[in-house]
């Protein structure tokens, strides 16, 4: 077979933060390593969408960060208790120490690229957390990388498949994107930091998060875990130079945006969120907004879903056309450090003021993915454990987060990959390159579309997955729509194997690209839709109306997803090692759980 | 609206149905693409849509503009475009962006 071959003691797969991060991290054990990112370091992955900012607990940000302001009422027992329970109890806790711990050495490194870099974070005492933006987070990470000169980075690289030898990791195979050239990378320990899955037409996220680490990691011998919960936040709809912005999130928040918008529904109906003081958050809380707003709001939504699925209005109607205009401006101002003037990224927001009261003071939003809970099932060294030689970071994990995340995704990435980079150099030191014996099948599944003459193009393949997930396996969920959704994946994923693409052209051939990730997709999708029907309960993000009880006495645990000859099979792992004990209570719905366990607004 | 692509093979148009100029230049792209010609290459891989990446660079009737972040002219008959750079790997991607 001919092709590049690229060989170095670790592969880094990813772009981002925890790619970045583990790449150092290993390096710096005397590793050699390779970064092979999908798109640009610094300019792709998850990272780049920040939505604002990012957090560790108050002591550790002022005796590890040098921040001696920091609110160190806000301690590392109140990050720990907090990611405990927003997990909903099924969170590995392992995982919640190691990112109480490890986090803020791994952050203080971040900032130290951020300073020398010449960008600027801004600390929030009280929260304990920077503001920063994409693109200065991007820069610095950038910098990290370049401070580190002997990594061997490779942009622009779509890889399709961890290679093994006898069960071990020992490599990975991928084209550049570009040209078209099929690339074979031997390593002796592999780091998957390829960020998250989501199936979904509304996202906020960067267009990589198409579930490869996962399904690609499962296809190697791994497991997935705690699939069914994604996380969801207000996302533009209308207008269309908006749509995927998140910034309706950032407009929920009253420090932020102060007027105040009624939710209604298409047909002006209200959405309610009761006025209680059982569910008012605090600062170091604000992450719970996000599901008690999808649970409150999403119930009015759902009862119009046939009609008009996900969107509703952000309804600002209460405001004189001044006062609209007034706090796009003032919020403006407020980003003017990250932002050209008078913008949010693309977003010219005086134009935005103007398109909302042109249109009855309403903006329409839906509920779009941001992050994906679940993902490969790692141990506390970030190894995997069916796969020696294989490794995960970031996103692209499942188990620390359980059925919903409340700290901070940048902050996890960083702290995975400074373990993972590592636990994989050390892994490399004591292994021998080993020669790959699949690498002949998994290059045919790469290249088989590009030699097919007919069958379904992966543009309507990915359509018909967002479709069946739009619909069946959105934020609201139930039997019906669940099963229906899981049936038409099933079907899809049947024809998934004779992809057709409309040219054979090897270099930047945008549908050779999607016929990897669109079975990479629909894989974690029917993985992530199956556990949902299990789970006849609901609990973080996996919102049931047909079992909206929270029920810790049949469902503390966590669904778990492996591969038997290219099939999903499903089991369960029970909480392991606590550190907290467990609450075997029975809650009426989400939003009680959370007023009682996590705000303990009792 | 009339859409000319400069493709590697040579021009090529589209008609392209165009309700307001609150559609992107990426927006239209994205039509093209998943309703009228599948083998189109325009930057779509690792991209944000939301002028963080600044990778989406074509030319628009010949000034270079981030796709995502530039609406169609308002009122226009017809746009021509172009890859920004002379390098090209394909269609409208640049070699390296």
């Amino acid at each position: 077979m001919n092709m590049q071959t690229v060989t170095s003691d670790v592969l880094v797969i990813g772009g981002a933060g925890a790619a970045v991060m583990a790449a150092v991290s290993a390096l710096r054990q005397g590793a050699s390593v390779t970064l092979a990112a999908k798109g640009k370091v610094g300019k792709s992955g998850n990272t780049i969408m920040v939505g604002g900012s990012f957090g560790i607990d108050g002591e550790s940000a002022r005796e590890v960060c040098g921040e001696p302001q920091a609110n160190q009422e806000y301690t590392r027992k109140k990050l720990f208790h907090k990611l405990v329970t927003s997990a909903f109890q099924i969170g590995d806790q392992r995982m919640a120490r190691h990112f109480v711990d490890e986090a803020p050495a791994a952050v203080a490194e971040l900032l130290g690229w951020v300073k020398d870099s010449g960008q600027e974070f801004k600390f929030m005492p009280k929260a304990s957390r920077w503001r920063t933006s994409g693109r200065p987070f991007g820069t610095a990470l950038r910098h990290g990388l370049k401070a580190n000169a002997a990594i061997n980075v490779m942009e622009d690289v779509v890889i399709s498949d961890v290679l093994t030898s006898k069960g071990t990791a020992c490599g990975a195979i991928g084209f550049n994107v570009y040209t078209g050239e099929t690339i074979h990378f031997a390593a002796k320990a592999v780091i998957l930091a390829t960020g998250g899955y989501q199936p979904f037409s509304l996202q906020n996220s960067i267009s990589d998060m198409t579930g490869d680490g996962i399904a690609m990691a499962l296809r190697a011998g791994a497991s997935a875990v705690d699939m069914e919960f994604l996380l969801f936040i207000g996302t533009i709809l209308e207008p269309l130079y908006a749509r995927g912005s998140l910034l309706p999130y950032l407009m929920s928040i009253p420090a932020m945006f102060p007027p105040r918008p009624k939710m209604t529904d298409l047909d002006g109906e209200e959405l309610v969120f009761p006025d209680s003081a059982r569910f008012k958050v605090k600062p170091s809380d604000t992450k719970v907004n996000k599901l008690l707003m999808t649970y409150f709001y999403g119930k009015g939504i759902w009862k119009k879903w046939e009609k008009y699925g996900n969107a509703f209005y952000y309804d600002y109607s209460a405001y004189s056309d001044d006062e609209i205009r007034q706090a796009f401006k003032a919020f403006g101002e407020s980003q003017e450090t990250w932002h050209r003037k008078g913008h949010y990224h693309r977003i010219d927001l005086a134009r935005l003021a103007e398109d909302i009261i042109a249109n009855g003071k309403r903006l329409k939003v839906g509920y779009g993915n941001e992050y994906s809970m679940g993902g490969v099932m790692v141990e506390p060294d970030f190894s995997i454990a069916n796969v020696p030689g294989l490794f995960a970071a970031g996103e692209v994990t499942g188990g620390l987060f359980g059925a919903f995340r409340s700290g901070d995704g940048l902050t996890e990435m960083l702290a995975h990959g400074a373990t993972a980079g590592k636990s994989a150099a050390a892994f490399a030191a004591a292994a021998a390159q080993a020669q790959p014996d699949d690498l002949e099948s998994k290059c045919a599944w790469l290249e088989a579309p590009l030699h097919a003459d007919a069958g379904l193009s992966p543009v309507e393949a990915m359509e018909r997955l967002y479709a069946a997930c739009d619909a069946g396996f959105n934020y609201y969920r139930d039997e019906a729509h669940l099963t229906k959704a899981y049936e038409a994946v099933r079907a899809l994923r049947k024809i998934l194997d004779t992809l057709a693409l409309a040219t054979p052209a090897r270099e930047y051939n945008l549908e050779w690209m999607q016929s990897v990730s669109v079975r990479n997709l629909a894989l974690c999708a029917e993985i992530g839709i199956h556990a949902a029907l299990e789970r006849k309960e609901s609990r973080g993000t996996h919102l049931r109306e047909d079992y909206p009880q929270v029920d810790n006495k049949n469902y503390l645990f966590s669904n778990v997803a492996a591969l038997d000859d290219g099939e999903p099979c499903y089991g369960r792992r029970e909480p392991g090692e606590t550190f907290l004990p467990l609450d075997r209570e029975v809650y009426p719905n989400i939003a009680e759980c959370i007023a009682q366990t996590i705000l303990e607004n009792d | 609206m009339l859409v000319q692509i400069k493709k590697s093979e040579g021009l090529r148009e589209y008609e392209v149905p165009v309700a307001s100029d609150a559609m992107t230049i990426m927006d239209v792209l994205d039509y093209i693409y998943s309703n009228l010609d599948h083998s189109l290459a325009y930057y779509r891989h690792s991209a944000c849509n939301q002028g963080i990446c600044a990778r989406c660079a074509v030319k628009l009737d010949g000034k270079t503009v981030l796709a995502c972040a530039t609406r169609v002219p308002s009122g226009a008959a017809s746009i021509l475009l172009e890859p920004s750079a002379s390098h090209v790997a394909r269609d409208l991607v640049a070699s390296r962006p």
